[in-house]
């Protein structure tokens, strides 16, 4: 793998939290040996979907710095971001990396003004000398979300609902010019009538403004919609790496076919019954494919050793003994 | 013809605010049938969880009963839920009518393990001894394919989908006649969700009851619903036969609704649908929907649209449509 031209690289990367006492406790490792890049010369959206607790927001939270990774890197145009310690450094990464949170209503205060924070990364951020400067900028971004000064400045948040406030967020986060939005479900705490029009915006922000853009989320049909490339996580691992178009019609990986049958989709209703399993941590601690427990096509090795990573001829990476040796070359 | 378990009545549901009445279940009707699968639909603040709140007769100030008959018929009696006494209440709950609440971690008891949460809730209706309960409880456990040791179990031991489930099961014990699921999966993943609209699915086909389940994704309605009932600001847009809404839709809000929504391997420039809900404490005039619909006529702003027959059991309320049935014109796009 070339370490040029990429914008984030992800190496190697896991995350693992200790459970319980000193003696007694157990590791669960949240993120397990990720490796991800995005290149820095196209904006691309990639997006990580996966259920809940296999790990996608722990993945984000470390890009944003927000926690540390245990073991292996993650490079920020070639630099480790954990290594960055002084200001002017962290004042750099701020400028390139934005996040965008879940939930809008949490992450304004309540009894602060939506444009304060608005003129904070104004001036602390973007480097902002007057007023009429900061405003100006703050203008610029909300047009771009579609959003006008006028109606945002000085309400509070309460006065918004909850598809504007979100977009004042990614207005926010826009203000600085970053190359990569983290957006960690953007969406789930709007209404399925607006979502769209957010996840257009995201796709205006990569053709207008050049911004690529990491979108977590659960829900594959939207990721379908935006990205351009998907990353489908499970307990940890990402299993299944591709163009969304591929990935998401001709899933490779058993567990991407089952997440796949399983979206209650408005053009086939279900047919076969699946089975639901009450197995989560012993699945963490396999030292097998993940899940072999409930694959369909679980074969022995399958509980006795990890799957390696399979590079496919139409670029894609999976991680299972279905692909191993014959039609594939091994990474 | 099945019998009916429900009618709702020009039911009136307001919250009372220092402004004035939020009008959040203006004026609804409509009936449910045993061994239906019953959906509610519609954006945040339309109204769905107000109305199934009030079908429990879980009504509790600012939230207020204004007028109307939401009645629950049990052997030839009526009993209306709005306006109900406690004693009444607490006899008909859990036996003929149970309640799912949304997926959280706010409905269990986090400090009392799960068996004696299941026995609060069994014994005091059956008088029976505790062992003999519990034997038929985990019996039940086993019949909807949960492993019986939750029981023993701490509800922060047990992940989203299986606390969901356990509550499922505590809900549907006593087979109530009718079951009601307020946005059930709507904090769980696909997979779980699937599986959790399964079970709710089968134990509607064991018990041949009625399961009414409020969800804002369009794509559980499809997938198990027999009927579905389009809320739009406190008042039913269209109701209908699950197909007939999903092939043709007739209200440009379903309309809409519908088209809004993602699908795999489309990737057409969809757009959500402009504007939000209106205010309920002072909704606009004419056609709550007026505002936002894409093919508004003047009528819209003045008259409140009444509920037409188009076909067998699917009604409208939009200008759109003649008494008749008739159309006035196209859709605009």
């Amino acid at each position: 793998m070339q370490s040029s031209g990429k914008l984030l690289e992800l190496k190697n990367v896991s995350k693992i939290f200790k459970i319980g006492g000193l003696i007694l406790g157990t590791e669960l490792r949240a993120v397990d040996n990720v490796s991800l890049s995005i290149d820095s010369e196209k904006p691309v959206i990639v997006s990580i979907v996966g259920e809940s607790g296999s790990g996608k927001t722990t993945l984000a939270r470390m890009i944003l710095r927000l926690i540390e990774p245990s073991e292996g890197q993650i490079l920020l145009n070639n630099r480790d971001i954990t290594q960055l310690k002084k200001a002017d450094e962290l004042l750099e990464y701020r400028k390139i990396v934005q996040p965008i949170f879940q939930n809008p209503f949490a992450a304004f205060n309540n009894l602060r003004r939506v444009s304060s924070y608005l003129y904070d990364t104004a001036y602390s951020i973007c480097g902002a000398k007057s007023k009429e400067e900061a405003n100006k900028m703050i203008a610029e971004v909300l047009e771009a979300v579609g959003l006008s000064f006028e109606k945002v400045v000085g309400r509070y948040p309460k006065q918004f609902s909850g598809g504007e406030l979100q977009r004042v967020s990614v207005a926010r986060a826009l203000m600085p010019r970053p190359k990569l939005l983290i957006a960690d479900e953007p969406v789930s705490m709007v209404d399925a009538s607006i979502r769209m029009n957010i996840m257009n915006l995201f796709k205006t922000l990569k053709d207008d403004y050049n911004v690529s853009c990491l979108y977590i989320t659960h829900d594959l049909s939207t990721a379908y919609y935006v990205s351009d490339f998907i990353a489908i996580m499970f307990r940890g691992n990402i299993i299944e790496y591709g163009p969304s178009d591929l990935v998401l019609t001709q899933p490779l990986h058993p567990y991407t076919e089952l997440l796949m049958s399983s979206i209650p989709r408005v053009d086939k209703k279900w047919q076969e019954d699946i089975k639901l399993s009450g197995i989560e941590v012993k699945e963490y601690e396999s030292t097998g494919c993940k899940f072999a427990l409930r694959c369909p096509y679980t074969k022995d090795i399958c509980k006795k050793s990890r799957p390696k990573v399979i590079k496919t001829n139409d670029g894609r990476e999976v991680m299972c003994f279905k692909y191993e040796g014959k039609k594939y070359e091994e990474e | 013809m099945a019998e009916k378990l429900l009618e709702i009545n020009h039911a009136q549901i307001y919250y009372a605010t220092l402004a004035g009445y939020v009008k959040a279940v203006d004026n609804v009707n409509f009936d449910i049938n045993e061994g239906e699968i019953v959906g509610l639909a519609g954006e945040s603040g339309c109204g769905k969880s107000t109305l199934i709140k009030s079908i429990y007769g879980f009504i509790k100030y600012p939230m207020k009963a204004i007028s109307g008959e939401i009645n629950l018929l049990t052997n030839g009696n009526k009993l209306n839920m709005l306006f109900v006494e406690k004693e009444e209440l607490r006899k008909v709950r859990w036996k003929y009518i149970s309640y799912v609440p949304q997926a959280s971690l706010h409905v269990l008891n986090p400090v009392t393990r799960i068996k004696k949460q299941f026995l609060e809730s069994v014994k005091r209706e059956h008088n029976v001894k505790e062992k003999e309960a519990m034997d038929e409880v985990k019996e039940y456990l086993k019949s909807l394919g949960l492993p019986p040791d939750v029981l023993d179990s701490f509800p922060h031991q047990l992940s989203g989908g299986m606390q969901q489930r356990v509550i499922i099961a505590m809900a549907t014990f006593l087979k109530p006649r009718i079951v009601l699921a307020d946005e059930p999966t709507t904090a769980l993943d696909v997979v779980v969700q699937r599986g959790i609209l399964q079970m709710l699915r089968d134990i509607q086909k064991e018990l041949k009851n009625s399961l009414i389940i409020v969800s804002h994704d369009m794509g559980v309605h499809y997938q198990i619903t027999h009927k579905i009932v389009i809320m739009y600001a406190g008042k039913i847009a269209e109701i209908g036969p699950t197909d007939e809404i999903f092939n043709n839709p007739y209200h440009p809000y379903t309309r809409l609704l519908i088209n809004s929504l993602p699908r795999i391997g489309d990737r057409e420039q969809r757009s959500g649908i402009e504007g939000s809900p209106p205010n309920l404490l002072n909704p606009p005039e004419g056609c709550r929907f007026n505002p936002r619909c894409p093919s508004k006529m003047k009528i819209c702003e003045e008259k409140i649209p009444e509920m037409v027959e188009i076909s067998k059991g699917h009604f409208v309320a939009c200008h759109l449509f003649q008494k008749n049935g008739k159309r006035v014109k196209e859709d605009a796009e």
